[in-house]
């Protein structure tokens, strides 16, 4: 029985997200547009994250290089270590913590304030006041994160290798150049493209998902707070999949 | 119409009807709120709903402007069937009708003057920077806070709230104003305020309004007419006196 | 609205540098796939290419030159590689360099060397075919190993032999220079533990190279390792010239042994014609001298050889296990 009921809620959410995710398509397209809404909240979701996405970059890049390097001096090809930093940072660690630090800043903050301009009736006071909400709102938002979690990834995956050369040197001595050199020679475009062209549905299910739940948010303090919590949670599992996903397509089209 | 006792409705005004709803029809799941609901409101008439809580009241209100579809009935406004328009047409008609919200929903990342602004940046494009400067200063003029502009609404009391929302809803000059609960939560003396505010606006700009209140207070101090609503029906309508003199108990308890 | 401006200014800023991070990267990663360079084409046909990719690197002695294009098949036999080499060192190919397939580094990507030819051809154009040398593939290089694995099962075999000949050798009981016997005895130690070393070392490969072929990847990336297979052959060199110099000792001894039933048939001292002859000392104390350093440097080619990382593993266990063994004699 609570098996039944938990499918059932699951595919009752399944379909009500793709619903609201099949909304966006069919508005983003008609006028009108909410450009100057859409250029605030890019910068409030882009600009506004960029230091805390260095941040985790930063130390990512750093603690990995540290950690793989145990392995790779028992096999003697510590030389290596910028090539196998550089391509795991590129290919996954980049996209996927980027994303997940994304998601628990950004998902959370989205849910959180349309749950509560939902609870506070503000988003029927803009449709009063003959502005689409899910215009205003949610297409606003959605594009914004689609569009700027790349930038941010790409931003964090350049300071995450410069602290994987920080890293680097820590134990031993590498110019830059030869870093940099040993880290681009190993890239190919198989590695960044498909690596890039993934955070862009990352992105977008953190829009998606932030929105849908903060616009269906439940009344009271507590449906606000279970908003912001369950937009992350599930955003960070929709990385996940959307992930496994990607690297099944890219291994399809023989792009690995 | 049957269970009603003889009050006979006033006189209205003025002949021209502003809003007429029929047989108006609306359930959440099993919960019947509104059964075979009708209601006339005439030009520059202040109609009171008077109901318990939970009885419908906003619901009636939020189907009158659109938020919600009834399931079955007609709603006419200003010769409009509101639940058939579309997007572009009902935004027309919402131009010419305020709406204030329980919560006020004032946008609370905006400033006071950009709240206020909102409305008309959306309804008409047409608006010089000049033109909405003035008519920002005339609302707040009207709702006697002129020197809120550029407040947060964060930083205002409930009462100024209150008013700054309802600046808002005259910032359009509405034909028609539907007031949500307007003095709820408010204390005593600036509810009484607000009430004398409803009226002054009234007797100034000439609208139509409906105030969907339980308190007993404003209904003497704002009602031309009210109307009853139990069970989902109107149970009665007449002005505050007759339902005042009435012998029937389902009305007495509204006035102990 | 001063206040968007400047937020619409920020917000700029970092959607420029993340799409110049972007761009450069992008344009970086092309230089090295050379999908900007110019675009000289040269092709050679291979009939395996043991799993060359398109967009490998090729190398013309030992410099990046260029990247693979397209691989085609063009019958049942015949694959066709197209190769797109880089402006500036199309001018220096020579349409007789000898394109083959290589892997770069021990364990990395496959790589398509063009090696100069030892004769100059003309200058190569564009869509030339080059000819090729036939890639070197892990079986072929396990049958050879295990050739040279049984050659030096031999000529241990036969040092051993020889060195109990000369051990054995009635001319050794005639000498009394000390420091030949010395030097003997030294030189048959280290033939001894030589062959002992290498008798090991032909069961461990022999080991190894049946892991190899089940696909045990440690011994086959060993085994084509160009760098650790150059060593074995300086080791089996060595070995080989051990045991020449040793054939050649016993030579001497022969030869000396044949002196001496002569003389004692002639009635000659035969200590004074030993020390007399200073040609044939010398030349025997050379021979010793050789059959001692060969032997050491195959000794030492040896430890190299247990001591490479590949190695250390096999060796570990073996010397547990002798260690178990004593203890379990011992009890």
């Amino acid at each position: 029985m609570q098996f039944g009921t938990n499918t059932r809620e699951f595919f009752d959410q399944t379909g009500k997200i793709s619903n609201f995710a099949g909304r966006f398509f069919s508005s983003v397209a008609k006028p009108r547009f909410e450009t100057a809404e859409f250029f605030n909240q890019c910068f409030l979701i882009g600009y506004k994250s960029l230091a805390l996405i260095a941040l985790t970059a930063f130390i990512m890049g750093l603690v990995l290089t540290m950690q793989l390097r145990p392995s790779l001096v028992e096999y003697g090809v510590q030389s290596q270590l910028p090539v196998m930093v550089g391509i795991a940072i590129v290919r996954e660690i980049g996209p996927v913590i980027t994303a997940l630090i994304f998601a628990g800043k950004i998902a959370s903050s989205i849910g959180a304030e349309l749950g509560s301009m939902k609870v506070t009736e503000q988003i029927d006071a803009m449709d009063v006041s003959g502005t689409n909400p899910y215009k205003y709102l949610v297409t606003t938002r959605v594009i914004a994160t689609t569009l700027m979690l790349p930038v941010l990834t790409v931003l964090g995956d350049a300071v995450s290798l410069f602290g994987a050369y920080i890293g680097v040197n820590i134990r031993s001595v590498t110019s830059f150049q030869l870093f940099f050199t040993q880290v681009f020679q190993s890239l190919s475009y198989g590695d960044l493209v498909p690596a890039v062209i993934k955070t862009f549905f990352f992105g977008f299910a953190v829009g998606i998902i932030g929105c849908y739940k903060g616009y269906f948010s439940s009344k009271g303090t507590r449906g606000v707070g279970s908003s912001a919590n369950s937009a992350v949670v599930l955003s960070s599992v929709l990385i996940f999949v959307i992930d496994l996903l990607a690297v099944q397509i890219t291994d399809l089209l023989g792009l690995n | 119409m049957d269970t009603t006792i003889s009050a006979i409705p006033r006189k209205p005004k003025d002949g021209q009807i502003m809003i007429e709803v029929k047989h108006l029809y609306k359930s959440f799941g099993k919960i019947h709120v509104l059964q075979d609901f009708n209601l006339t409101l005439h030009r520059q008439e202040n109609l009171v709903v008077l109901g318990k809580s939970g009885s419908g009241k906003s619901v009636l209100i939020k189907c009158i402007i659109g938020l919600l579809k009834p399931d079955k009935g007609s709603i006419i406004v200003l010769g409009e069937s509101v639940p058939d328009l579309n997007e572009e047409k009902l935004d027309q008609v919402r131009m010419k009708i305020g709406f204030l919200f329980q919560g006020n929903a004032l946008y609370d990342s905006m400033t006071v003057r950009e709240n206020l602004e909102f409305p008309l940046r959306r309804h008409t494009v047409n608006y010089s920077q000049d033109q909405i400067n003035e008519l920002v200063a005339e609302a707040l003029e009207n709702v006697g806070l002129p020197h809120t502009t550029e407040m947060m609404p964060s930083e205002l009391s409930g009462g100024m709230l209150k008013r700054v929302a309802l600046a808002r809803t005259l910032i359009l000059k509405p034909e028609i104003i539907l007031y949500d609960e307007p003095t709820t939560g408010l204390d005593p003396v600036t509810a009484r305020e607000i009430d004398k505010l409803i009226v002054a606006l009234q007797k100034k700009y000439h609208t139509a309004s409906i105030i969907i209140t339980h308190d007993m207070h404003c209904v003497k101090n704002t009602a031309d007419r009210v109307a009853l609503l139990l069970n989902g029906r109107c149970y009665t309508e007449g002005t505050y006196k007759e339902l005042e003199n009435a012998e029937d108990p389902k009305i007495k308890q509204f006035f102990e | 609205m001063a206040n968007t401006e400047i937020n619409n200014i920020k917000l700029g800023i970092l959607v420029i540098s993340g799409l110049a991070v972007l761009v450069f990267s992008l344009f970086l990663i092309g230089k090295n796939q050379n999908l900007f360079g110019g675009s000289f084409e040269l092709k050679a046909r291979f009939t395996n290419i043991n799993g060359l990719m398109e967009g490998n690197n090729v190398w013309y002695s030992g410099i990046q030159a260029g990247t693979i294009k397209n691989i085609k098949l063009l019958n049942d036999t015949v694959i066709e590689v197209t190769i797109r080499i880089d402006k500036d060192i199309k001018s220096h190919i020579r349409s007789n360099a000898v394109a083959s397939i290589g892997t770069e580094g021990l364990m990395g990507n496959k790589i398509i060397n063009i090696t100069p030819a030892k004769s100059n051809g003309k200058i190569a154009s564009a869509g030339d075919i080059l000819p090729v040398q036939k890639p070197v593939n892990t079986d072929d290089l396990l049958q050879t190993l295990s050739k040279t694995n049984n050659d030096i099962a031999v000529i241990s075999g036969t040092l051993r032999e020889t060195v109990l000949r000369i051990s054995r050798s009635p001319a050794l009981d005639l000498l009394d220079d000390k420091t030949i016997g010395r030097s003997l005895r030294s030189s048959l130690d280290n033939v001894n533990s030589a062959s002992a070393n290498a008798r090991l070392m032909t069961r461990t490969l022999n080991e190894l190279m049946t892991q190899a072929k089940k696909g045990k990847g440690v011994a086959g990336a060993f085994l084509s390792d160009t760098g650790m297979a150059a060593n074995m052959k300086t080791a089996i060199t060595n070995f080989k010239l051990a045991s020449q110099n040793a054939n050649r000792l016993t030579v001497h001894l022969d030869s000396l042994a044949l002196q001496i039933n002569y003389d004692l048939h002639k009635d000659q001292g035969i200590y004074h014609l030993l020390l007399k002859d200073t040609s044939m000392n010398r030349n025997f104390s050379l021979s010793l001298d050789n059959i001692r350093k060969g032997t050491d440097g195959f000794n030492q080619n040896m430890e190299a050889l247990k001591h490479s990382f590949l190695f250390r593993g096999y060796f570990k266990k073996q010397a547990k296990e002798a260690s178990k063994n004593t203890i379990k004699s011992g009890n």
